[in-house]
């Protein structure tokens, strides 16, 4: 594997640059406005979503401060919502797109991030494990990145497919790997 | 029917999300009956007054167990001790059946806009897409009209709605009670 001279990030502020210059090259961007279902025409196709409605109460009835949530009309819509997005649902049962695929896989994982004394702060250093430290009959990883200002994420992910009822994927994390420790200690 | 305005202290009972809600109301001897109507509000340490309606489901002469939901309202900005008393506490019924005339997101007006793409998520798979596509009608010496719609309050700001909900209670004033 070679994956050198690449850039260690949070993808959180990376999605916050990215709005940046998404709005700096003319889109429009709406935050807290979420797509609450597709719009179809009247053959059937997407034609573009509706945002959510405010102010429901529990009965999902309308009250004073009630706003109607607004469509946006597309020739092109995208669902680019990440894994199990509302709307990716909908439009998935409505057109059969997850028929005839393989089934979903599931982890559960965990995921720490540290700040660490010089001495064992290496800048860029990354570390990915396929297995290790668990039992050769459990799929899963682990992972350490040094990020800037001393900052280490690191963290492990079990595929929910373990045969163990006993395994505890937190007990595993904090288990005694050494080298996931010393950056902590 | 009489009313009650007295001080009472309120606690919430050990951890859960709606817990039974204990209160102790100085009330001067009288008893509570077992199906009282109970209304009041409450005032935490960050003053965010919380109204409760609710039965009280078992009484003693000096505390009552209330089950209910807290309605969440701020209204720092109106407490003065003034207002404190003339504020009315809203009844809320607690009925499960449906009532007559529903309300059909279907079939209400909404706005509408036309865009040429509109895409659902602020994420890197939505912005890179917004991006790339202006570069390219840009190349193009075209220009499109191209949205993105984002649940986030910003973007790049991690969900924040499962904020676990504040039950500590300091001081309770009760508005009215009824029987």
């Amino acid at each position: 594997m070679n994956n050198k001279g690449n850039y260690i990030v949070s993808l959180s502020r990376l999605s916050a640059w990215l709005g940046e210059q998404a709005e700096a090259l003319g889109v429009e961007i709406y935050p807290g406005f979420a797509g609450a279902r597709p719009v179809y025409d009247e053959a059937g196709n997407v034609k573009g979503v509706c945002t959510g409605d405010v102010g429901l109460d529990r009965d999902g009835q309308p009250k004073e401060s009630f706003e109607p949530g607004m469509e946006f009309h597309a020739k092109v819509t995208l669902i680019a919502e990440g894994a199990h997005g509302s709307l990716s649902k909908q439009i998935q049962n409505k057109f059969g797109l997850r028929e005839e695929c393989d089934p979903q896989t599931y982890g559960i994982g965990i995921k720490e991030v540290w700040k660490v004394r010089d001495e064992v702060y290496e800048p860029g250093k990354v570390v990915h494990t396929l297995g290790w430290p668990l039992d050769f009959k459990t799929y899963g990883g682990s992972w350490l990145y040094h990020m800037e200002d001393n900052m280490v994420s690191m963290g492990l992910v079990v595929g929910l497919d373990y045969e163990n009822p006993y395994l505890s994927p937190y007990k595993e994390f904090q288990a005694s790997q050494p080298f996931l420790r010393t950056p902590r200690s | 029917m009489r009313a009650y305005r007295t001080l009472v202290t309120a606690r919430s009972s050990a951890s859960g999300e709606f817990p039974p809600i204990h209160i102790a109301i100085n009330h001067h001897g009288t008893r509570f009956h077992s199906q009282l109507l109970l209304t009041f509000s409450v005032i935490d340490h960050t003053n965010l007054i919380t109204m409760f309606t609710s039965r009280a489901v078992a009484s003693s002469s000096r505390t009552v167990v209330i089950i209910g939901r807290s309605l969440p309202r701020p209204v720092a900005s109106r407490l003065t001790p003034g207002s404190l008393q003339r504020t009315r506490p809203t009844q809320r019924s607690f009925a499960t059946e449906a009532s007559s005339e529903r309300f059909d997101p279907l079939t209400i007006e909404r706005d509408s806009d036309e865009v040429d793409v509109c895409i659902v998520g602020g994420g890197p798979a939505g912005l890179s897409a917004a991006i790339r596509l202006k570069q390219l009608e840009a190349e193009h010496g075209r220009e499109i009209r191209v949205v993105v719609l984002e649940k986030g309050a910003e973007i790049g700001e991690l969900a924040r709605w499962l904020r676990p909900l504040q039950l500590t209670v300091r001081l309770a004033y009760p508005l009215g009670c009824r029987d």
